[in-house]
């Protein structure tokens, strides 16, 4: 006997696949990676935002502290010029002064010169001048409160000669005198009613160094680099007035081109107040205020290193960056751990999951393997079944039909007409039986067959099968309709059985049209595959009872209006769903009906 | 357990199944086609009769009608025996029996069954059947040179 050993997908072989790890989840790292950019992108753009905020405040301020310093500088210096101007209109309006001046220049009285004396010396004690010289209408030095010596200095003759020929206070500006010392000056005619022209002049001599100098080097606040600057037109030249702070030797020496751009100087000269960006004479970027000195050619620039006005900036977007990045670190970490938990948790699942399947698997395993060895031994059985079904079932039967007949042959003239119609039964039942043992045994075997699926071209399966159907009734009228290429994958040998039960049926219960028409196609798409139908123009049937025709020995014809056991669509059934496939029929009593069926081998 | 008749077409039946045996012999007997008919009620008895002691003394049979499912040694078995003994090797032999399986016909043509019938319930058919078995083996077809 054969043992049984199928080989389609139903198949369960006693082999079980391996166990499969689940698939894992491929680990990414997008999603933490792009939470952390769109972090670091916000967190640095706030940053940018603050950082640029906050450095546009403080070059405000610090442009605000130049200017005010500038202009306290400028106005105090102004201020200080007026003042001296004024101690120059006092003399000269002094009528006192000019009358004893005049007698003592004509008369040299000794008590005069004291007089005169005293009075040229109460002006270096009591408003700081350097020295207050006495010139007669000449221009000669007369009188001096101090015993220097001015009678050969240029720049004091000259400007001397001046105030004596216009009569007005007269200005000397900053320049170096014969001694190399920078000095100003201001001369005031003295006048007495009755005559035009000065009797004399006094000279208010003034040292820079006293006060002028000190007044513009002073700096409110502590600063390694703020600097004022007085400074003045001389030609084309910008002329730096006072001693520079990062360089010596330079009051009232170094020019520099008016024309130099970005030298703040020149551009304060050149009428520009307010606070300015550029290079100080050093060459050094400088924030630089320059403000007029109202009354005199001079101008203020009181400047600062822009890199120390800025290092508080630079500093505040140092700490900006260091949070920024303290932040991003920050938060980075707290991803990195969130995700890894997470990850953990993850794989912690995966695991469960991994061994739930596995241990599923393996009951599975056993389990595959009790059904493998229970379908076996019912195969088995089956095959034994059948096998004994095929041997011993028909001879009984065979033996009531033939010895029905033996006994009508031998002693039928004994027998009357009764008897012979019952032997006839006997015999017609005992055939009967012997057809629905065939039919029984054309399932199993379509049950123990082993499939061998292969592309089965279905249209020429079809003609052969219709062709060979049609040999046993030549006479029939039969239009037949099979759509071309229908390919499949399937065993064949099956699928001849089955197109043959569902083709033999369409033949049968179309048997009372004149013209018979069968019609083999692919239609539609069910979930799973093509499907295919066989149309016929027949007697139809009755849908309410279409869930029983695929049930062995279920019919819904009488037997003799179309005769059959109802073995048919069973069987049609059985090779379906042995490929895996559906199987259903549609019809309406008198209109046809329609076998479909879908296979996916 | 021989039956003989005057002429020298022999045949052998084995069948174990009394009405089978009844029904075949009658069957063969109403076509009056042959003279001897030895029946063997099991396989062993065919073998004897074919191969056993004063085997030599006897003709062979025309032929050998064997059913299949024999008790002690079945038919398959019969037939593998016949083909192996130089003697019997060429015998025409034709499974008669109720099966069809699949199984039974792949072996029995595999192991040089000259052929294969089925009984068919229906005693009209079966009478026929055997009618043209006769006709056809012991009539039209000619035997091998030894049987002469
Ligand atoms: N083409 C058809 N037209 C009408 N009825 C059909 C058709 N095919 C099957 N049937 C119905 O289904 C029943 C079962 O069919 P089947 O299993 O082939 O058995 P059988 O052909 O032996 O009757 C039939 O008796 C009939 O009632
Ligand atoms: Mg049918």
């Amino acid at each position: 006997m054969r043992i049984l050993r199928r080989r389609d997908k139903s198949d369960t072989s006693g082999e079980t696949p391996p166990a499969t790890p689940l698939p894992r989840s491929r680990r990414t790292y997008l999603p933490p990676v792009l939470i952390f950019a769109v972090l670091a992108l916000g967190v640095g753009a706030g940053g940018y935002l603050i950082s640029r905020s906050q450095s546009a405040a403080l070059r405000q301020q610090s442009a605000k502290q130049l200017e005010s310093i500038g202009t306290l500088k400028s106005t105090q210096i102004a201020s200080w010029a007026r003042e001296r101007l004024a101690d120059a209109r006092v003399l000269q309006s002094d009528a006192f002064l000019a009358q004893a001046a005049q007698s003592w220049l004509t008369l040299r009285q000794p008590n005069v010169q004291a007089q005169l004396t005293r009075a040229l010396q109460a002006l270096p004690t009591q408003y700081g001048y350097a020295d207050a010289v006495l010139f007669d209408a000449q221009g000669h030095p007369r009188l001096s409160a101090t015993p220097v010596d001015v009678g050969r200095d240029p720049t004091i003759a000259s400007t001397v000669q001046r105030t004596l020929a216009s009569g007005s206070v007269t200005f000397s500006d900053l320049h170096l005198t014969l001694g190399g010392r920078p000095a100003l000056a201001w001369y005031a005619p003295l006048m007495v009613p009755g005559r035009s022209a000065p009797v004399a002049v006094v000279g208010l001599l003034s040292d820079p160094n006293t006060f002028l100098y000190p007044l513009i080097r002073s700096w409110p606040t502590s600063s390694r680099s703020a600097e004022a600057l007085l400074v003045r037109r001389e030609g084309d030249d910008v002329l730096f007035l006072n001693e520079l702070r990062f360089r010596a030797h330079t009051a009232l020496l170094l020019s520099l081109p008016l024309s130099q751009p970005d030298l703040p100087a020149a551009e304060a000269v050149r009428g520009k107040t307010g606070v300015v960006e550029g290079k100080d004479y050093r060459g050094v970027a400088v924030l630089s205020d320059l403000e007029p000195v109202a009354g005199t050619p001079w101008f203020v620039v009181a400047k600062m290193d822009r890199s120390e006005l800025y290092a508080p900036i630079v500093a505040r977007q140092r700490l900006i960056l260091v949070v920024v990045i303290a932040i991003l670190a920050a938060a980075g970490l707290v991803l990195v751990l969130l995700w890894s938990a997470r990850e953990r948790r993850e794989a912690r699942r995966l695991f469960a999951a991994e061994r739930a399947l596995r241990e599923l698997n393996l009951t599975l395993e056993t389990r595959v393997s009790e059904r493998t060895t229970q379908l076996t031994a019912a195969n088995q059985e089956l095959e034994a079944f059948s096998y004994s079904v095929s041997h011993d079932l028909r001879a009984p039967l065979r033996a009531m039909d033939g010895f029905s007949q033996a006994l009508v042959d031998d002693y039928g003239d004994q027998l009357d007409e009764t008897a012979h119609h019952h032997l006839q039964r006997v015999r017609v039942a005992a055939q009967r039986m012997g057809t629905l043992i065939d039919d029984l045994l054309a399932l199993t075997q379509v049950t123990r067959y082993e499939m061998e699926p292969a592309d089965v071209n279905l249209s020429a399966l079809m003609h052969e099968v219709v062709d060979k159907a049609l040999e046993q009734e030549p006479d029939r009228h039969v239009e037949v309709t099979i759509a071309d290429g229908v390919h499949a994958r399937a065993d064949s040998r099956l699928l001849r059985i089955a197109l043959t039960n569902i083709v033999d049926n369409a033949l049968k219960f179309s048997r009372g049209r004149a013209t018979a028409r069968i019609e083999f196609g692919e239609a539609g798409d069910e979930v799973g595959g093509p499907v295919y139908y066989v149309r016929d123009n027949g007697a139809g049937f009755d849908l309410t009872y279409v869930h029983k025709l695929f049930t062995p020995f279920q019919r819904l014809h009488r037997a003799d209006e179309f005769p059959g056991t109802g073995i048919g669509l069973a069987i049609v059934k059985r090779v379906v769903v042995r490929h895996g496939g559906r199987v259903w029929i549609e019809g309406e009593i008198d209109k046809g009906a329609t076998v479909r069926f879908t296979l996916s081998t | 357990m021989a039956e003989k008749t005057t002429s020298d077409k022999k045949l052998l039946l084995v069948e174990d199944n009394p009405d089978d045996r009844d029904l075949t012999l009658r069957a063969l007997r109403s076509n009056n086609l042959v003279n001897e008919i030895v029946v063997a009620n099991d396989g062993v008895e065919a073998l004897e009769y074919l191969h056993g002691a004063g085997c030599e003394e006897r003709d062979l049979p025309q032929l050998v009608l064997l059913d299949l499912k024999l008790p002690r040694v079945s038919g398959l078995e019969v037939l593998e025996r016949v083909r192996k003994d130089k003697r019997t090797a060429l015998l025409p032999v034709v499974i008669l029996t109720s099966s069809i399986e699949e199984e039974d016909r792949l072996r029995g043509y595999g192991l040089g069954a000259n052929s294969y019938v089925r009984k068919p319930v229906d005693f009209e058919r079966f009478t026929e059947t055997v009618r043209q078995l006769g006709m056809y083996w012991l009539l039209v077809n000619e035997p091998p040179p030894m049987y002469g």
